[in-house]
């Protein structure tokens, strides 16, 4: 008894002694140098009372990675229900929540970067904000295959936009690959649940208004191969404004997806103001 | 490794039934399938299940084998477009959910593989299952456990949490010192001392996550990081006569948790919701009294910053390893139970206190009050439960009351812009005995709700009538029927925006033969929170048809 008191002694000193722990550093954070582009799709809603967090991390990131980054807030069906009694807008369409039930997620908001479905994340929506950016800067740090062009018109009398998307690999890389197009609209001021109170002047930016293809996008080529360019052309016309739908706050949001069955990942992704 | 496992032990099996002595196999098996029938009026729609899965279930089979002091056992796992995993979401898996061997020798008991275990109360640890929220915490790793005499044990442990059927990549470790000492000339007073200690070492996906996190925080937002948090915890149940103390006082060193309401300042602006690291502490007592018909208990407990995972960047109920004891009355009945207040590790001051007094043999009176408050006095839950039972003879038996609430839903459902729920619920149980096989039960309850500005809170009113129809030995017969009388701001509404009363009938039908029961229900059920011991997570609405079936051999 008196050499296992002994032995137990001498072992919890032993744990105490070896609580003395170097902190780990914390390196100052530098934006990798890319010529990706990278897009981020946050599911959310005007019901959603944690989403306000969400779009602050997206706005914070667009500036952050200035010029890498694409936000769109895609409004589906879980918790993007109006805010009874509050709201004025509804920014739901039939679209929207095919997107949203693309993915899985526990809850909102919850980020789909680049399409991809990590591994080391339990849902293809990350819902912990605070990872949104390692994510980002994970996906620049791969290599760009592809670069985007637009040649676009939009008639402001007939609200009617044609664009010219032309595709150029820098890089080749066999597989199908599909084309998105979305509308965005920022500048938008209706309801919003924030934690415990509705703002009612609460600013929406990046809302996904339409996606002129296919949810999952249209097709776009098989196989990139450098010197190969791949030019399609879409056109679209806006509804009448409605309070909404203001031109000048409308962005044009293009990405192309490497398809394989029922996952994808986005390559690469350009963004335009609909009004230049 | 797991089919040479399983190999092994039907080797042993096989080979100890030939041999004199015969080792013994035990197990149970738990089965559960549902049909998905959409409902979009109460809100049971719109998930996977119910548009297009249309069926779901869940299994567990457990098996054990014991001989001279070896014991080796499995569990298979399925899960079909389950949503016990997540409610809004389909999960599909099977498996080895748990396999374990473990072998006395001498005053040393060893075991290896998924091992269930706590340490005092479990508020610094606590590896336990509770099947329906999918909570199984399981340590897969080893344990020892040595009896220093008949009354000192020491334990040690280490491995990494189960997750589903993977683990969590953090390691974790544990020891306790455990004994029991009388005192006094006629060993009147007893004392149940214990020591625990918990170590958690973060893995480098981990760190690496955290420090991806801390490097997109603002400067003012930064905190240290180191790859250990220790926990310390000292417990002791006294007695003396016929009362009862448990007391435990519990440390954490500081760890990364995160702070829902906690400011972060990003380039854009501020949000709320922030990880933060800091030190934490749980004091609990309980103290009690039995004797003369008469039982009190009251108990106290203080909770702060002791939220602790296997990984910090968990929420919800994944990754927990410890359990703070609940601080309420687990109440039975379906009314009573529709508002239960969810455990707080960041910030909870909470009392409870239970009478029952026995006033003569066929009639008890009980009260139960607790009350919930954060540091600064604001109202987190509070209740008031009264309960008389009286029996006639053996002929029945009547069980009424009423209970008060008062439950901020802010808090627990993270509803933005509602008023602390008030509720007021009469209640009555009858319990008729037409013959010695032959019973009928019938339950009436009614649910008050306050109200804000004319609006009912919450869903409003409820009724709910059962009656249970017992035939013994092998057969029940239950109906019932949940009706929202006063239907409130959350209520279910038609197109036109006016609120719906809904009926949320229910039908099961049981049947126990030997060990087997087996079930068959139809339910619709409204949204609400389901908590087990104080873990709680809010469940949408159900809607559909339900068969379980359960055996112990």
């Amino acid at each position: 008894m008196k050499t296992l008191d002994f032995i137990l002694t001498v072992f919890l000193l032993s744990l105490l002694s070896s609580c003395d722990e170097k902190p780990i550093s914390i390196p100052e954070f530098e934006p990798p140098e890319s010529e990706r582009v990278i897009v981020l799709e946050d599911l959310t809603g005007a019901s959603c009372q944690g989403c306000p967090a969400g779009s602050t991390k997206l706005a914070s990131l667009i500036q952050l990675f200035d010029g890498n980054l694409i936000g769109v807030g895609v409004h589906g069906d879980f918790l993007s229900n109006p805010v009874v009694g509050h709201s004025i807008y509804d920014f739901r369409f039939d679209k929207a929540k095919e997107l949203e039930q693309l993915f899985t997620y526990q809850g909102k908001p919850a980020a789909i970067i680049n399409r991809i479905n990590y591994e080391d994340q339990n849902f293809h929506g990350i819902d912990n904000v605070d990872l949104w950016q390692s994510y980002v800067e994970r996906e620049l740090e791969k290599p760009n295959y592809l670069t985007l062009l637009h040649n676009s018109t939009y008639d402001a009398t007939s609200r009617t936009l044609n664009m010219e998307i032309v595709g150029a690999p820098v890089r080749n890389l066999e597989g199908s690959f599909n084309i998105t197009v979305m509308l965005t609209e920022s500048h938008i001021i209706d309801a919003q649940k924030n934690g415990q109170v509705i703002e009612d002047d609460y600013e929406h930016n990046h809302v996904l208004r339409e996606i002129i293809t296919e949810t999952r996008g249209d097709f776009f080529t098989n196989d990139l191969e450098i010197g190969n360019n791949i030019t399609k052309e879409f056109a679209y016309t806006l509804p009448e404004e409605d309070g909404t739908w203001v031109d000048e706050n409308m962005e044009v949001v293009v990405f192309i997806t490497k398809v394989e069955g029922n996952s994808e990942e986005t390559i690469q992704a350009t963004e335009f103001h609909l009004v230049e | 490794m797991k089919k040479y496992l399983i190999l092994y032990i039907s080797v042993l099996f096989f080979t100890q039934v030939n041999a004199q002595d015969v080792g013994r196999l035990s197990g149970g098996f738990q089965a559960r399938a549902n049909i998905f029938l959409r409902d979009s009026l109460i809100g049971a729609d719109e998930i996977p299940q119910y548009d297009h899965e249309l069926a779901g279930a869940e299994a567990w089979l457990d098996l054990a084998y014991s001989f001279k002091g070896f014991t080796a056992g499995v569990r298979f796992d399925l899960f079909n477009n389950s949503n016990l995993f997540n409610p809004n979401v389909s999960y599909t898996a099977q498996g080895l959910g748990r396999y374990y061997i473990s072998k006395e020798v001498g005053k040393l008991t060893l075991t290896a593989g998924h091992i269930y275990d706590q340490i005092g109360s479990g508020i610094i640890y606590r590896a336990y299952e509770a099947r329906p929220q999918l909570i199984d915490n399981a340590l897969l790793g080893v344990r020892g456990i040595y009896k220093i005499s008949d009354n000192w044990a020491f334990k040690a442990f280490t491995g990494r949490q189960r997750f589903l059927f993977d683990t969590y990549s953090p390691t974790i470790k544990g020891a306790s010192l455990e004994g029991f000492l009388q005192l006094g000339a006629e060993d009147q007073v007893s004392l149940a001392p214990g020591f625990g200690f918990v170590n958690r070492t973060l893995s480098d996906e981990v760190v690496g996550n955290i420090v991806g996190i801390l490097k997109g925080y603002q400067e003012v937002d930064r905190f240290d990081l180191t790859y250990n948090t220790y926990l310390g915890s000292f417990y002791n149940t006294l007695n003396v006569g016929p009362f009862v103390w448990y007391t435990e006082a519990a440390y954490k060193s500081p760890d990364v948790f995160f702070d829902q309401f906690a400011t972060k300042t990003d380039l854009a602006g501020t949000s709320r919701g922030k990880y933060i690291r800091d030190s934490g502490t749980v004091f609990y007592n309980s103290v009690s009294y039995a004797g003369h018909g008469l039982g009190i208990t009251l108990e106290g407990k203080r909770t702060e910053n002791f939220n602790f995972r296997a990984d910090p960047l968990l929420a919800t109920n994944f990754g927990l390893v410890n359990f703070i004891p609940p601080m309420n009355r687990e109440n039975t009945y379906r009314l009573t139970t529709r508002y239960q207040p969810a455990t707080q590790d960041i910030e909870e001051l909470a009392f409870q206190a239970d009478i029952k007094y026995r006033v003569k043999k066929n009639l008890t009176l009980g009260v139960n009050m607790s009350n919930i408050t954060d540091f600064d006095n604001n109202l987190l839950y509070r209740e008031l439960y009264t309960e008389v039972v009286y029996k006639y003879k053996r002929k029945w038996q009547v069980t009424s009351g009423v209970q008060v609430q008062r439950y901020n839903q802010e808090i627990y459902e993270a509803k933005s812009e509602v008023p602390i729920v008030e509720t007021f619920v009469p209640y009555l149980d009858f319990l008729y005995k037409l013959d010695r096989k032959k019973s009928i039960r019938t339950e009436l309850q009614y649910m008050l709700t306050g109200d804000k500005d004319g609006v009912k809170h919450d869903f409003g009113d409820w009724l709910f009538a059962q009656v249970e129809v017992s035939l013994a030995p092998h057969w029940s017969f239950v109906v019932s029927d949940m009706f929202n009388a006063a239907p409130g701001k959350e209520s279910p509404t038609d197109s036109n925006g006016e609120s719906l009363a809904l009926h949320y009938p229910r039908f099961d039908v049981y049947y126990v033969n030997n060990s087997n029961r087996y079930s068959l229900s139809y339910i619709k059920q409204v949204e609400g929170v389901v908590c087990t011991g104080g873990i709680c997570r809010l469940e949408p609405a159900f809607s559909g048809v339900r068969f379980e079936v359960s055996s112990v051999f």
